[in-house]
């Protein structure tokens, strides 16, 4: 990443102001996944109603950074690591509000989940420590972004592949219920349906990262393997 | 999936010109540093960089202008092809060398004579006196410098009364009015407004199936737009050269990608 400043203040100042946003957005969202957890955790309605309703200034935070995105491409035409920072900061704020989705979603199934009984200490203490887990990445793919930290990034991807193993034990337990237990396939499936956000969390984080990737080396990873990734980033400049 | 058309191997590409280690003096003081690039043929090749880099001076040994002053001095080579000549050799007469290039100025230079004139000038210095070819030559000229359709009724008319786009494209179709083999370009569109600069834009877009050009420009988003190759050149040396999606994109030298992203202070 250049990080030397330009000619034109006012342009470093734009670019600062997106960055800032981006962070803000993580912030948002980490936090909107964190009370969605916790009101599943906890059986708090209310809390999941709240996550629910702010989930519209998530959606409208996307809508402006993208916007700043638009504005700055047609004000200033970057070129190079700015104009990677600009298109990579676009995906970044999509894979934000997805995983601000997935905390609705979560906080949606709370209520039919709790009152199905589905709440029961084994699969919440799972989907918490599932959650943790993901948020870490989340945070981490994050600070990595504000420091353009490719070692950081690619330890995210790494984490993501372990992740995804472990949520895959977590949802065949829960398919193993439905055969044993068929009168609460309904709220099993509603169970299946948070472990599987709670993966897409971590998958998001893992996407961040690798716009990362794009955004410092300025090649797009999206579709490669964990070894090119960490050869691509890692390989000295 | 990736849209981006696939660069041919550079191998692959013929070259219409080359300078090899290239150093220009005016006077004690070095202009140009051991300058090595490839111009590709039937390519666009853009120069960029600060005022004062050597962009200008680089394009002006093309033609020998250089020749023109006391005291400037060339070392090094500059290679024609297809016959491999040294544009900047001393058994090498400039008249020869700019039959076989032709440039075009940041100010639209036309003589004050006719429209027709101006386009003939050229073939009738090469001795051109047959009527039907000068004026198929000058129509076909206009046409490749896309004028024809706005002059073809006042071809007699003073070319100073044409506006500062269209007597740019007239010089442009002089220029190619005698086919040259390499068109130079000096910072062709800083004189001219925003249509203008993109209608010649639209004229080297198309040009450059017909003939190889090299172009000196200010303008960043303007060789980002028109060119194949770029090579940003800085104090007199040449600091990167490559595919102009590349340079722009993914630039390897931090001199570049400071200059290209607006740090350069």
């Amino acid at each position: 990443m250049n990080l030397s400043e330009h000619l034109s203040k006012q342009f470093d100042a734009d670019l600062t102001a997106l960055r800032t946003r981006v962070v803000e957005m993580g912030g948002m969202v980490d936090e909107q996944f964190r009370r969605a957890v916790e009101a599943l955790a906890t059986s708090k309605t209310m809390v999941a109603e709240e996550v629910i309703r702010n989930d519209a200034s998530v959606n409208a935070l996307e809508v402006r950074i993208d916007d700043a995105c638009a504005h700055l491409i047609a004000k200033r035409q970057p070129a190079a690591s700015d104009l990677r920072m600009v298109l990579g900061v676009s995906k970044i704020v999509s894979e934000l509000e997805r995983i601000g989705d997935k905390a609705r979603k979560i906080a949606r199934l709370t209520a039919k989940v709790s009152e199905g009984g589905g709440n029961d200490a084994g699969w919440i203490g799972d989907i918490e420590r599932l959650a943790a887990g993901a948020r870490r990445m989340l945070r981490e793919a994050l600070n990595a972004f504000v420091r353009s930290d490719l070692e950081t990034a690619v330890s995210v991807l790494r984490s993501n592949r372990d992740f995804a193993g472990d949520t895959s034990v977590v949802s065949k337990e829960v398919v193993r219920r439905m055969s044993a237990q068929p009168e609460n396939v309904p709220t099993l499936l509603d169970m299946l349906s948070i472990t599987r956000a709670v993966d897409r969390v971590a998958d998001h984080a893992a996407n961040i990262a690798e716009h990362l990737v794009y955004i410092v080396r300025g090649t797009d990873v999206r579709h490669a393997t964990l070894e090119q990734i960490e050869k691509e980033a890692l390989a000295p400049r | 999936m990736n849209d981006e058309p696939r660069k041919p191997d550079l191998a692959t590409l013929a070259m219409k010109a080359q300078a090899r280690e290239l150093n220009f003096f005016y006077g004690a003081k070095q202009a140009l540093k051991s300058i090595t690039l490839p111009i590709y043929d039937k390519h666009v090749t853009a120069l960029i960089g600060p005022s004062g880099c050597g962009k200008s001076t680089f394009l002006r040994c093309f033609n020998r202008m250089h020749d023109l002053y006391p005291g400037t001095r060339y070392e090094g080579e500059i290679r024609l092809q297809p016959d491999d000549v040294n544009l900047l050799s001393r058994e090498v007469d400039p008249i020869e060398v700019r039959m076989r290039l032709a440039m075009v100025f940041q100010k639209p230079n036309p003589f004050p004579k006719s429209i027709f004139e101006n386009v003939a000038y050229g073939l009738r210095i090469r001795g051109e006196k047959r009527r039907t070819v000068l004026m198929d030559r000058v129509e076909k000229a206009l046409k490749d410098a896309a004028l024809w359709n706005e002059v073809k009724d006042r071809m007699d008319e003073l070319a100073t009364t044409l506006s500062g786009g269209q007597q740019q494209r007239l010089c442009i179709a002089r220029a190619l009015a005698c086919d040259p083999e390499l068109l130079l370009f000096d910072e062709p569109t800083s004189a001219l407004d925003p249509i203008a600069t993109a209608s010649i834009e639209e004229l080297i877009h198309e040009l450059r199936q017909k003939v190889t050009i090299l172009i000196v420009t200010h303008n960043m988003q303007q060789a980002a737009r028109v060119s194949d190759f770029t090579a940003y050149m800085y104090l007199g040396d040449l600091i990167e050269f490559g595919w102009t999606d590349d340079v722009f994109f993914r630039p390897q030298k931090k001199q570049t990608e400071d200059y290209i992203t607006g740090r350069f202070g």
